[in-house]
């Protein structure tokens, strides 16, 4: 059994806001193996969030510790090559790209920040990875005004693959899309995960995209880990209720899955406040 | 002749809202731009239907177009007919003005954007109620707020009512603005992504205590999403929309048994599935998708008002 | 001009006739300044000999706007005046924009503590009335015009730091600066290639308002005797000289004070006008 590309050890994180403190995540464990999709569930609050900001070094646990391949992300500035071996694809797609840059400048970056390949192959380079998202090399000189959330995600992709990454965290990545898009960008992110041996860490409350997606789930709720285990068992037979209640609030749209989800339908109640 | 007419005239009576060959165009760049093409639709008192689409489909903008809130602006160039029991709201401002808050209502996306922040709970409780009683006494007010309030499940509330819209939670602010929407007892209920901006769980509890809600008060929902399991949830009778056309108007039951365009075949196919270990097949973008619109049995639009 | 890009932004400067006129107004006033050599009427006026035959001359076919207590062509004047008003906006905001932004973007991205140091020497020069602070520069200095820029530069760059500051502070919550700090790109990529530029829009617009009101104010200098001296022609100057005739020799305040009143009405709506096409092509 290698090790794990990812290890989260006992990780606490606390806020100070508005004079009261808030436990955003509280003893948290997990490991993600190299190459795998692992997928991290929660809804709003679970903590999911703070954990993504400590993997990307954005915030420093206030105890216990994250290691990537057994080096402790611990010092205030990472060193370059350690950002570049982890990268984030966001979920706004709108925001996640700079308006006043044009698409192959945001692509470029990583390859300029990380001095990747020749200078002068760069632009070609560009248009490699264009490609490889599906998107045509003269959206390079484009600017992203006038991109779909789709196209505009494909580009987050290629700018994320520029560096060469080696774990990639996805926060939501399809959330903000329509439908047939969202189908499209999965399948994308699939393939290229296959192909490049890259390992995902995925995050999203999507629980019907992670059964197609995920090797290995941990559920996260109020920022504890409450379920972890992998996809096949956890779906077969999910221990937890909090799991269970989820599970039981999936909106479906065949006959088949509701047969699956109604096994815990009974568990939702209608009291608020 | 006139067992046909007053039977057109029955049915005429049930249909509380009737959408005949509305066509929009927006002002653009180059001339204006075309966002819906002869949409046709109606509601019957009573029903939740369903309008789908993926976003620029139109959906939205048929919303605001049955509050009134387009026409306001002036902005867009609106031809065929809208109505609202039978009053036409298109080129008459006056009526939808009125019914606003008191006949029809809306309930959003975002609660917290919906509201307005400056006001307490009950002030805005107020403030709705006067539209449809200009007269009504403050205790009064109090008294039907804070039924409407325990109507929706909302613990304490007093407290909800003497809070401001930032100091709810999400899914305590979605109650309020659907015991808001609901408190006149109107007779439609327009829902444009209701609770899709909540977590999974407070959605479903939100979503079952409204179809609860509106079922009791008996009033008729027009519901636009997106989302196709919701749909598959609470609507009775469901419209597909792609591009400003209705492509296929079906029952709920039929449209999730047996799917005929190829728009919503490949809608349904791209769908994640909770008991599929894999990704959806994404479907390619077809000129299928424009295919003209398929009406399942039983599902036409009614005749046009004579005269 | 990136600003007008998109062309939607464009129509609706086109469609306001208030931006119109704006536009106008400066056109005019930048091609007097440029072009005074060749419109100016009697160039040697702008010096310190006129024409002693036409002392305080009430405006004629000769003299279109009067001639000042020396004799001199009052339009040729206000002319030559246009000139040096717009190189004193030029110079000042040429100083005032980057040292204003550098420390506004500065503050609006680093740490609290930063920011915070950074933000109170702000609000102290801010808190200090402008005239006050350009008097005390000008009254430990000798009055000269550029006595009077630097006066105006010292109270003017605040307003650029705290514009910088909130818009700095803005853009640093969207999704392209946290990718591009994952990326790994430098501190000053980030402040200079990614945040900056989205920041121009607004900073141009405020550029384009100030020119009117740094005018004014160093025309207010002038007029207290702090900024340019005689004989060079300056619109403060000249309202404060003409006081004393008023309300008999009018022409030779309320010329000049019109003068001004044009220059930062132009400036003005061209600013509003390009503000709200910047808004209309988002």
């Amino acid at each position: 059994m290698s090790d794990p590309l990812l290890s989260v050890e006992n990780a606490t994180k606390r806020f100070r806001t508005a004079g009261h403190e808030v436990v955003a995540l509280a003893d948290v464990s997990l490991a993600v193996e190299p190459g795998e999709c692992h997928a991290i569930i929660g809804e709003s609050g679970s903590g999911k969030s703070t954990l993504a900001g400590l993997i990307l070094g954005l915030t420093q646990p206030s105890s216990g510790s994250i290691r990537f391949k057994g080096e402790t992300l611990g010092a205030r500035r990472r060193p370059l090559r350690l950002k570049r071996a982890i990268q984030l694809i966001q979920q706004n797609p709108l925001s996640a790209l700079n308006g006043r840059r044009t698409v192959g400048q945001s692509i470029r970056l990583g390859l300029d920040v990380h001095r990747l390949g020749e200078r002068s192959r760069r632009r070609e380079r560009v248009a490699e990875l264009l490609a490889e998202v599906g998107l045509p090399a003269d959206y390079a000189a484009r600017t992203p005004r006038g991109l779909s959330g789709g196209e505009r995600q494909r580009v987050a992709i290629a700018r994320a693959l520029a560096c060469e990454p080696e774990l990639l965290v996805l926060d939501e990545p399809t959330s903000a899309l329509d439908v047939l898009v969202q189908a499209r960008v999965l399948n994308l992110l699939m393939r290229t995960r296959r192909e490049h041996g890259l390992t995902y860490l995925f995050i999203t409350h999507d629980l019907a995209v992670v059964r197609g997606i995920a090797d290995r789930i941990s559920v996260f709720e109020r920022g504890r880990l409450v379920e972890a285990g992998s996809t096949d068992a956890i779906f077969a037979a999910p221990r937890n209720a909090y799991t269970r209640r989820l599970l039981g609030a999936v909106p479906v749209v065949t006959a088949e899955e509701a047969r699956y989800r109604d096994r815990f339908r009974a568990e939702v109640d209608v009291e608020e406040g | 002749m006139q067992g046909g007419e007053s039977m057109q005239v029955a049915a005429d009576e049930s249909i509380v809202l009737a959408i005949r060959d509305l066509h929009l165009a927006f002002p653009g760049l180059r001339g204006p731009v075309e966002v819906l093409h002869g949409v046709s639709l109606h509601v019957r008192r009573g029903e939740k239907v369903a309008l789908v689409g993926e976003s620029g489909s139109g959906k939205s903008t048929i919303a605001r177009l049955v509050l009134g809130l387009l026409q306001d602006r002036g902005v867009a160039t609106v031809t065929g007919s809208l109505r609202l029991k039978s009053r036409e709201i298109l080129g008459d401002d006056s009526y939808i003005q009125r019914a606003r808050g008191d006949r029809v209502a809306m309930i959003f996306q975002d609660p917290v954007s919906a509201l307005n922040p400056a006001f307490t709970v009950l002030d805005q409780f107020r403030e709705v109620l006067r539209r449809a009683n200009p007269m009504i006494s403050t205790a009064e007010a109090s008294r039907r707020a804070r039924a409407a309030l325990t109507d929706v499940h909302l613990h304490e509330p007093d407290r909800v009512l003497a809070s401001y819209v930032f100091q709810l939670s999400g899914g305590m602010s979605q109650r309020v603005m659907i015991a808001l929407a609901l408190v006149n007892g109107p007779d439609l209920l327009v829902a444009d992504e209701p609770g899709s901006s909540l977590d999974v769980t407070v959605q479903a509890r939100t979503l079952h205590l409204m179809d609860d809600l509106i079922g009791r008060l008996g009033t008729s929902v027009l519901f636009i999403s997106h989302n196709l399991g919701v749909v598959r949830e609470f609507a009775g009778r469901v419209y597909v929309i792609y591009r400003g056309r209705i492509v296929e108007h079906a029952t709920a039951a039929q449209l999730f048994a047996d799917a005929r365009h190829p728009y919503t075949r490949a809608l349904l196919s791209a769908i994640p599935k909770l008991d599929e270990a894999h990704v959806p097949e994404a479907p390619e973008q077809s000129p299928a998708f424009a295919d003209p619109l398929i009406e399942h049995e039983g599902c036409r639009e009614p005749l046009p008002v004579h005269g | 001009m990136k600003l007008f890009a998109d062309s939607l932004g464009w129509q609706a400067f086109r469609r306001n006739p208030l931006s119109l006129t704006g536009l106008l107004l400066v056109v005019l006033v930048v091609a007097a300044a440029l072009f005074a050599d060749l419109i100016a009427p009697y160039p040697s006026h702008a010096g310190p000999i006129g024409d002693f035959a036409a002392i305080s001359a009430p405006p004629s076919n000769q003299y279109l706007l009067g001639t000042d207590t020396i004799g001199r062509d009052l339009l040729t004047r206000i002319l030559y005046a246009y000139r040096l008003s717009l190189e004193m906006a030029a110079v000042v905001l040429a100083i005032t924009t980057p040292v204003g932004v550098l420390i506004g973007l500065a503050a609006g991205y680093f740490g609290p503590i930063t920011s915070y140091v950074l933000m109170r020497v702000t609000d102290v020069f801010l808190s200090i009335p402008p005239l006050v602070l350009a008097l005390s520069i000008t009254g430990f200095l000798e009055p000269s015009a550029i006595h009077g820029m630097m006066a105006v530069a010292a109270m003017w760059w605040p307003w650029y730091a705290r514009l910088a500051y909130n818009l700095t502070r803005a853009e640093k919550q969207e999704g392209y600066v946290l990718a591009a700090e994952t990326i790994g790109a430098s501190v000053p990529h980030i402040l200079f290639r990614e945040i900056l530029p989205n920041c121009m829009p607004a900073i141009f617009t405020k550029m384009t308002i100030d020119v009117g009101f740094v005018i004014l104010i160093a025309s207010s200098l002038s007029f207290l005797g702090l900024g340019a001296q005689a004989p060079t022609p300056d619109l403060g100057s000249m309202v404060a000289d003409g006081a004393k005739y008023m309300p008999d020799a009018w022409w030779l305040s309320v010329f000049p004070a019109l003068a001004i009143l044009l220059v930062v009405m132009g400036f003005n709506l061209l600013g509003d006008g390009l503000r709200e096409a910047a808004d209309a092509g988002r």
